[in-house]
């Protein structure tokens, strides 16, 4: 009887015991990955900018452990793993915030989280201890539009449409005025902000095809674009006429010009989100400031394939762009 | 050789059986059952869409699929065989409890009304006609993951307003793709202040096509919209620059393709369209881009979420197995809070909230996926790339979203006239005789199955007619009258006008029927003409009040009869004059359900004429009810409506009648044209047609 028992209890204790592992293995469970916020400056779709951005972050879910969560507002009250939001379910290790405009409150909040590691993107200054500053200059970049305009320009004049008057902005500003001149100084750069000092000039496309019209009107006949969304309405107005040209912005842009759209001066921003995870999980991440640019690999000019002969003539400046962006970024210290 | 005792045959057998149970488990814990969605959708035959849902299925499985069961896609490759058949052999299969597709709409109307007899799930993300919505909105087993045509409809309208643009035609080709925009364009153009100056359904590759280009342009519009294939969209390229004329063409989705630049050359540049595209804000395109090295095709992100849809619901299935396909889908639809993306994590997390009894508020990778609250079906935006062909290809432009999304809003499918109607003046002050008769003529001059709801809404003005006291000798009814015998009508003998409702045919006393039913019988008919051939006409005086109710297929200025004749808006004219002149009316209430309804009384100069009609000039009217026995549409928009108004409130004026009709009625626009001495406004719809 004895036996019997034992046996019958050991049948019931085997298939108990199969039975709970089964339930340990098959209920949901939350993951304990590492999370990463990312801020971005405005929402996808900007073809541009934030979709660079956010490519670096899908190309790092794809080949790292991680979990993410996106945002495209500081409103950092709102994050829900960070200190004075407990209903927050994690705490970020590493938060990326991309566009100068988050300057001021990153360091904030790299200030008051300092368990937490910070990427501020295209943000100059005091990085140090948990935060990296990274500050991409486009004074190189623009550099080499500005040999490019120069020497595509039959008119000998010029113009840049910038979004609105930043220092950051003046990289580019400063870098194209001075390759344009680099090849001939008599070239005229008709200048033109968008909008005076608020980002909205970077999503306003009407207002950047009306200065566009002006200066095609005027005989410039190739337009630098440093005005993010907006730069698709100067796009707009170029195909209007024969002889009008635009150098393009952040990323590739020739699809939205192919018969205007001479080259673009990208900015891989998705690379620095990209090595920037990958440095944060292999535990490499660091504070401090950098600054990358055309030396760097971090920005270059991508040419229209209709339009790529330019490609050898303005090559041959890459050096003395290197040359003045190291210059620049030596003076402005 | 010893025998083996009884006790350890036993015990053998029971470890035997113990390891046996515990490998099994093991074997179900290693490799759960697998939740097995069905695939009906072309995988062969250049329509990449399994890379989107494989990567789908990937994103779903990635993280431990759903509560460890991987998620198995069970293929039928539309592009190779039959597609009903293989649409009841997933029905069949009891495995498979939800089915991504079908791909077109007239696959969706052959398939859809079994599986929500089934009750099994159908998701389509590819099926764009409008009716669709429709047809199998409130059944809740229908799902699709992209609005249709209907939207891309408003955002062709929306790009044009843009434009500035005042005056297009519109050629779309007389086939499936071609109808909803034949449906659809005169409403939205009507509402947003286009003119629509021509419409014209042309044949797929048919030579005549040159001579409807041709038509189109003698209307002078600054655009021609075509709905079409590239082959067609080139001959109307090619003949609007032969014609000279600085009119510029638009073209639809399905003119994308190299041929069509291959065919035009230099001539391509400049073309310019529409294409679906995902919501530019999900990041999908981006994404895509990033791990296939080429941008998704127009329905990848559809295909996408419709899986992912169906993974929720299997989820939420799997935490409430009482509940039925159809509630499962809804909480996940019209769920809340955050909304939920659709990568990889995003739809781990999900799948954890749901399982954990949660409702998120999901979303998509072609946009928001909110649904129509209250109509199901269909998603409330769908966005649509304006594409031009520069340098040899087609380039997206800007891309636009269909709508709004919010608990409030409606699928487009379901829109309905916006502003205020306002009704013509009341005549009071003229003296009239004294009312004493009343005589009705009620005509549904329509033939052929298809066209069940003219001769249904015909019987039931009839029935309605008589339920309010008018005898048989004061009703003339000509009625093609086919269906009853039709060979597809599944109930012989049967015409019904509500799903399982009563047979209106029985009893009914037709007078014209078949090749009887013609234009020149109707005018015999309203003007008293008796002839061998016309013996039962109106016998009408200067006291009686006259009701002609007409429901039937209508083009621009004309009223189609099946007897290969037309009843034209001449005709009108001519027939109300006549009838005037010999005053066989006091009053004369036209109630005509057409399409472009309006044109036809646009003439009309007799006094004493109230004509209600369920859409203006320039648009189509809609079908209403669609009866899953019958697979067949039982009644027309504006007949239904108008019936439901004078139901619900027996009192109703025709003034009211008209104003309540004017908001309720789908996709098209009711119009009320009164001509002098017309007393009866405010009079109850249900007294004028009283003896």
């Amino acid at each position: 009887m004895i036996r019997k028992n034992l046996l019958t209890g050991m049948v019931i204790a085997g298939i108990a015991l199969l039975a709970i592992g089964t339930a340990v293995f098959v209920i949901p469970h939350e993951s304990t990955l590492p999370v990463v916020y990312i801020v971005y400056d405005g929402g996808k779709g900007d073809l541009s900018y934030t979709d660079s951005a956010y490519r670096g972050l899908f190309a790092a879910q794809e080949a790292m452990a991680f979990n993410k969560k996106e945002f495209t507002s500081m409103n950092y009250s709102g994050f829900p793993g960070l200190p004075g939001n407990p209903a927050g379910p994690e705490i970020p290790g590493l938060i990326i915030t991309v566009g100068y405009d988050y300057t001021a409150d990153t360091e904030r909040l790299a200030a008051e989280n300092p368990g937490v590691q910070f990427l501020a993107i295209d943000q100059a200054g005091s990085g140090a201890g948990n935060l990296r500053s990274y500050e991409i200059t486009s004074y190189g970049v623009s550099y080499l539009a500005g040999v490019l305009a120069a020497s595509a320009s039959k008119t000998h004049r010029v113009g840049i449409i910038l979004g609105t008057q930043s220092e950051l902005l003046e990289g580019f500003r400063l870098g194209y005025i001075t390759g344009v001149h680099a090849v001939n100084a008599s070239i005229t750069v008709d200048q033109a902000y968008v909008r005076d000092n608020t980002t909205a000039g970077f999503s306003d496309p009407d207002r950047a095809a009306g200065i566009a019209g002006g200066m095609y009107g005027n005989g410039t006949d190739v337009i630098y674009t440093v005005a993010g969304y907006s730069g698709t309405g100067a796009i707009a107005e170029a195909k209007k006429g024969p002889g009008r040209y635009i150098i393009g912005i952040d990323s590739d842009q020739t699809y939205l010009g192919p018969s205007v759209v001479l080259a673009s001066a990208i900015k891989r921003v998705d690379r620095v989100v990209y090595s920037g995870i990958g440095e944060y999980l292999n535990g490499t991440f660091t504070g401090g400031s950098t600054v990358a640019g055309l030396r760097e690999g971090i920005t270059g000019l991508t040419y229209n394939p209709e339009f790529a002969a330019y490609n050898t003539t303005v090559s041959a400046w890459e050096a003395s762009a290197e040359a003045e962006e190291a210059r620049y970024l030596a003076t402005r210290k | 050789m010893k025998p083996i005792e009884p006790k350890k045959i036993w015990l053998i057998t029971l470890v035997i059986l113990i390891i046996a149970a515990g490998a099994l488990i093991g074997y179900t814990v290693i490799h759960p059952r697998p939740v097995r969605i069905g695939i009906l959708l072309p995988i062969t035959g250049g329509v990449e869409l399994k890379e989107p849902l494989e990567w789908a299925q990937e994103n779903i499985n990635q993280q431990g699929g759903i509560g460890g069961r991987p998620v198995e896609l069970v293929y039928r490759d539309t592009g190779t065989g039959n597609v009903t058949a293989m649409a009841e052999e997933l029905l069949a299969d009891d495995s498979v409890r939800i089915v991504i597709g079908p791909p077109t709409s007239d696959n969706v109307y052959a398939i859809a009304p079994a599986f929500i007899k089934k009750g099994k799930l159908l998701i389509s993300p590819m099926a764009t006609a409008g009716d669709i919505s429709l047809a199998f909105g409130n059944e809740w087993y229908f799902w699709r993951t992209t609005q249709g045509d209907v939207a891309q409809v408003k955002v062709i309208v929306s790009l044009l307003n843009e434009k500035k643009v005042h005056r297009i035609s519109l050629l779309v080709e007389n086939a499936t793709y071609g109808e909803t925009f034949y449906n659809w364009f005169g409403f939205f153009a009507t509402e947003s202040g286009l003119d629509l100056a021509s419409i014209q359904q042309f044949e797929p590759g048919d030579r005549s096509l040159e001579a409807d280009v041709d038509d189109a342009l003698q209307a002078n519009p600054e655009y021609i919209v075509a709905a079409c294939q590239p082959s067609d969209a080139a001959v109307i390229k090619r003949a609007i620059d032969r014609s000279g004329k600085p009119v510029k063409l638009f073209l639809t989705d399905t003119a994308v393709s190299p041929a069509l630049i291959r065919s035009l050359g230099a001539s391509a540049e400049g073309l310019e369209g529409t294409s679906p595209t995902a919501d530019p804000s999900t990041g999908f395109s981006v994404a895509y881009q990033e791990k296939f090295g080429h941008a998704p095709t127009d329905f990848a992100a559809p295909v996408y979420d419709a899986l992912m849809l169906a993974a929720y619901t299997s989820a939420r299935q799997d935490t409430n197995p009482s509940e039925s396909p159809a509630d499962s889908i809804r909480n996940v639809v019209y769920g809340n809070g955050t909304r939920a993306g659709w990568d990889a994590q995003a739809i781990h997390e999900t799948i954890l909230a749901i399982q954990g009894g949660k409702t998120p508020k999901i979303s998509g990778a072609s946009g928001p996926l909110d649904y129509d609250r209250s109509f199901g079906v269909d998603p409330l935006v769908t966005y649509y790339s304006h594409w031009v062909v520069e340098g040899g290809d087609f380039r997206t432009i800007s891309v636009l979203g269909s709508g709004k999304t919010g608990e409030t809003f409606e699928s487009l499918a379901r829109s309905r006239a916006s502003g205020t109607p306002v009704p013509p003046m009341a005549v009071t002050n003229i003296s009239l005789p004294g009312k004493k008769d009343f005589q009705a003529v009620v005509i549904g001059p329509s033939e052929g199955w298809s066209n069940y709801r003219h001769e249904s809404d015909a019987l039931a003005m009839y029935t309605r007619l008589k339920a309010n006291g008018i005898p048989d000798d004061h009703i003339i009814l000509m009625l093609y009258d086919d269906i009853p015998t039709d060979p597809e009508n599944p109930i012989q003998g049967d015409v019904h006008n509500v799903p399982r409702g009563p047979n209106l045919r029985y009893g009914a006393d037709v007078d014209y029927s078949g090749s009887q039913v013609t234009a020149a019988t109707l005018t015999n008919v309203l003007t008293g003409t008796k002839t061998n051939s016309t013996p039962i006409v109106l016998e009408s005086n200067a006291s009686t009040d006259v009701f002609v109710y007409l429901v039937g297929h209508g083009n621009p200025d004309k009223i189609d009869f099946a007897v290969n004749n037309t009843f034209t808006t001449g005709d009108f004219t001519n027939i109300t004059d006549t009838m005037n002149r010999k005053q066989n009316y006091r009053q004369l209430v036209f109630m005509i359900d057409t399409c472009f309804g309006e044109g036809i009384a646009s003439n009309a100069t007799a006094p004493g004429i109230l004509y209600l009609t369920g859409a203006s000039r320039s648009e189509p009217s809609f079908g209403a009810v669609y009866d899953l026995d019958i697979k067949q549409w039982i009644s027309d928009e504006f007949s239904s409506e108008a019936m439901g108004l004078i139901r619900e409130n027996p009192d109703i004026t025709f003034r009211e009648l008209y104003v309540g009709a004017y908001k309720r009625v789908t996709g098209s626009h009711v119009q009320m044209i009164t001509t002098g001495n017309v007393t009866v406004l405010d009079e109850p719809v249900m007294e004028f047609l009283k003896l």
